[in-house]
């Protein structure tokens, strides 16, 4: 691996192989989780994270009382963030990437049919309503489904199912989610309620649990890998709907499946960690800098280096000032950036590679 | 590569109708394809020649009428299935992403590789044998999006031979093409059709047409109105019953 990355560092721009950079973000993931493991206020050494896991597993031996230290901070602490920020990172980008190529539009994101608008509003309603966290969760989870239903009815009531019926029936539905979260704001108790609503929807990463995050992992990675198995098929559709079906590809079944899949795990990502906003419009695009554009390896690096991008920014919101930031906040910040060196493409040929 | 006549693939459009927003498109359209021919589609602006061609790739679906691949109705053909025995070339437009030239003409073995399979040794040479075929070896590494128009085309077109398709579907295949390239394409075509391959073409070069189709149609108020070989029907009254326009005759000798 290294060998390649040097030969492509030698030679102008700077291109690896599509598998090298799969390597390479995988095994930045890898040193990306074990340092958000370690940093900190109570410090751990990197190895000790390898030699807590496997003691954890019962094929090392610690010492007991360095181990209950670690488990605390480690286990308690600082993994179900570190999870919940690489299962979050991954769905929001890989349904970006998934979105982008089904819409045939590279500046479209997860939310393009209003799920996070309807998500934002069920969570807002759930505080309001003083539901648990889990109740929360529930109700952002459900009404984000409801507003992309709602859009994709007003799409079918006029034109059927064409791409830019859905993404206005989209827009309609996501402006009326953000006006019922609008009216949930104004009727909610300034004192205690509307914070609650305004942090929750600033996104953050410190809220789950272990068992929580552990729980919607499952569908959430599961979601993932079924939209990386489709990138030939989206690499496909994203030629246009006529190409793709004379190519011998089901377009609707496979459009079907892969926006349910990626709202799916879009809602799921505002249930569990609130609004974390750019990061599905701009992982998928700096990847696609980095690897080219076929899907197959564009869907699993997205989904790594959008992992990557919420530790950073995680990383970023918990030191950058005494108290923590939500990290909404911060990849909008970072997202500003980015999204400028990306703009500087545009002038050198929007598509160019 | 030559055809044998028992194995002949055949595409026939048989009294297709469509409507657009209760607009009749095409009412009651006939054509057939066979493979070693050339057939030209003519018609004005707005005559509905892509909507034909997209009924009988089975993108649309006809209102009335039927269109029949070797003998079985499209309507009951697998996508897949119909992949290796019909491509398509659509009308040249600007791609969205930058995938490069050799994995666009990967997807042309879409329907052999199905949804989750991965390219084989034999689709990687299919694929180096119509850039080979095509002289666009250069290409192959490049971005779709960076290429010329002309460039473009041919790898749309490599795309469609890597289905390994017999029968070609190509909607205005010569438009956006600069002189030199239009009278190559047309040449490529011939030499296609002389290999077997069975060509439906629309364009809007009557000249053309005379000088490579072996069949003219021209479609006229939804109907298939004129269809039999260039040189019997490319007269001054087609030209003007089509555009309304006086024909001086054909200036463009067959290669």
């Amino acid at each position: 691996m290294n060998g390649s990355a040097q030969g492509g560092n030698t030679i102008g721009p700077f291109r690896l192989t599509a598998l090298s950079w799969q390597i390479v973000f995988g095994v930045s993931l890898v040193i990306a989780v074990s340092l958000a493991l370690c940093v900190g206020k109570y410090p751990v050494e990197p190895w000790e994270i390898p030699y807590f896991f496997l003691s954890w597993a019962g094929l090392a031996d610690m010492p007991a009382e360095r181990f209950a230290a670690l488990h605390n901070v480690i286990v308690d602490i600082r993994l179900p963030r570190v999870l919940t920020a690489v299962v979050v990172g991954s769905s929001l980008s890989c349904s970006g990437a998934a979105f982008q190529a089904v819409f045939r539009n590279p500046l479209v994101s997860p939310g393009l049919l209003g799920v996070l608008g309807g998500a934002a509003f069920g969570a807002a309603l759930g505080i309001a309503l003083g539901l648990d966290w889990f109740g929360i969760q529930v109700a952002a989870f459900v009404m984000g489904l409801i507003a992309v239903a709602v859009g994709v009815a007003i799409a079918r009531l006029f034109g059927g199912a064409s791409l830019i019926m859905l993404v206005l029936g989209g827009m309609i539905s996501g402006a009326l989610f953000s006006s019922l979260l609008s009216i949930v704001k104004y009727l909610a108790d300034p004192m205690n309620t509307l914070p609650n609503i305004v942090y929750w929807l600033m996104g953050s990463l410190a809220q789950p649990d272990l068992r929580q995050v552990g729980w919607l992992a499952v569908p959430m990675s599961a979601g993932v890998v079924l939209l990386g198995l489709f990138g030939r098929a989206l690499d496909a559709i994203s030629l246009g709907d006529d190409e793709a079906a004379t190519l011998g590809v089901r377009v609707g079944l496979v459009r079907f499946v892969v926006i349910a899949t990626a709202t799916l795990i879009s809602a799921l990502t505002v249930s569990l960690a609130g609004m974390i906003g750019w990061v599905g419009l701009i992982v998928p695009h700096v990847v696609r800098l980095a690897l080219g554009a076929r899907n197959t390896s564009l869907l699993p690096a997205s989904a790594m280096a959008g992992a990557i991008f919420l530790i950073g920014a995680d990383y970023i919101a918990r030191t950058i000032a005494d108290t923590e930031i939500p990290i909404g906040i911060v990849t909008e910040l970072m997202g500003i950036p980015v999204f400028i060196l990306v703009l500087g493409r545009v002038s050198r040929g929007w598509y160019e590679q | 590569m030559s055809s044998n006549p028992a194995t002949t693939d055949t595409l026939v459009a048989d009294n297709v109708e469509f409507r657009r927003m209760s607009r009749p498109v095409l009412s009651g359209a006939s054509l057939a394809l066979a493979q070693g021919e050339i057939v030209c589609l003519l018609g004005c602006n707005g005559a509905g020649k892509t909507t034909l061609l997209k009924v009988m790739l089975g993108i649309l679906r006809p209102y009335a009428g039927a269109v029949v691949l070797n003998g079985q109705d499209i309507a009951a053909v697998a996508k897949q299935s119909m992949a290796r025995k019909l491509a398509y070339v659509p009308q040249l437009h600007q791609p969205h992403f930058p995938y490069l030239v050799r994995d666009v003409v990967a997807l042309g073995r879409f329907a052999e590789v199905g949804l989750f399979g991965r390219l084989s040794r034999a689709d990687r040479d299919t694929v180096s044998d119509v850039l080979d075929m095509l002289d666009i070896v250069h290409l192959s590494g490049r971005p779709y999006t960076q290429l010329s128009g002309g460039e473009r085309q041919l790898v749309v077109l490599a795309r469609a031979l890597a289905q390994g398709a017999k029968l070609l579907v190509l909607d205005e295949p010569l438009t956006g093409l600069d002189y030199g390239h239009q009278i190559r394409m047309m040449e490529r075509l011939s030499d296609f059709a002389a290999k077997g391959y069975g060509i439906l073409m629309t364009t809007h070069h009557p000249d053309y047409a005379a000088a490579i189709a072996t069949r003219v149609a021209a479609l006229i108020d939804g109907r298939i109105d004129i269809d039999g070989p260039a040189d019997k029907v490319m007269t001054p009254e087609t030209i003007f019953r089509l555009y309304g326009v006086k024909w001086r005759g054909c200036n463009i000798q067959s290669s």
